[in-house]
């Protein structure tokens, strides 16, 4: 295995044709023709889920302004799930 | 514009407030947009301005030096002092080249990519890594 530094050296590894890498499905390459983001799947066809990303929206803990507080708690209580 | 309506104007701007939201800017614009729709559905008033970054462990280190108010990134989390909230599960793909004699296929099993070369970005990139 080849580990670069960064994701932009990674993405032009991979449009050299010097490999291939696993990435979030959830990144946009609409600015990379060259470069497609292919589905895994199980033998039986069935999405591969062994391995998932968790998108988190992060405050600071002992963050002081409430406002920021509440727009972090719209997505506790089922919000989150318009997001997905 | 009459004196009224730009007193009105400038009490509206005075009463806005401000949040900065941090961003990966290699996440989906569409993920960015529905989170903007949930924070302008319940907070109409409050002006969200975006900080577009460079990787999730900016993001992090942004929101933990209180440069963002907010942050959007991925698990793990490599700041102390952070409270996360988990709004998706997203799957991993295969970043491949065009070209790739397996690119023409809709979704690929990993038993297909045993034979490949792989390519892995260091912890430095702020990525994810799968080992």
């Amino acid at each position: 295995m080849q580990v670069v530094p960064s994701f932009d050296l990674l993405k032009s590894m991979v449009q050299l044709g010097k490999g291939i890498a696993f990435m979030p499905a959830s990144l946009d390459l609409s600015q990379e023709p060259t470069l497609l983001s292919m589905p895994i799947v199980n033998e039986d066809d069935t999405p591969f889920r062994e391995i998932i990303i968790e998108h988190v929206l992060i405050h600071r803990a002992d963050q002081p302004n409430p406002l920021v507080r509440e727009l972090a708690g719209l997505l506790m209580g089922g919000l989150s799930e318009s997001l997905t | 514009m009459s004196e009224k309506a730009i007193r009105n104007a400038r009490q509206t701007g005075a009463q806005k407030q401000v949040v900065t939201l941090g961003v990966f800017k290699l996440i989906l614009p569409e993920r960015i947009m529905s989170m903007l729709n949930l924070f302008s559905t319940h907070f109409p008033t409050v002006e969200i301005q975006l900080v577009k970054l460079t990787n999730i462990t900016q993001v992090q280190d942004k929101v933990a030096m209180d440069q963002v108010d907010l942050g959007m990134t991925v698990l793990p989390l490599v700041q102390e002092g952070l409270t996360a909230t988990k709004y998706a599960e997203i799957d991993y793909s295969i970043l491949m080249n065009r070209n790739h004699p397996l690119a023409a296929q809709t979704a690929v099993k990993l038993e297909q990519l045993r034979p490949e070369k792989w390519i892995d970005h260091g912890r430095e990139a702020g990525l994810f890594s799968v080992r």
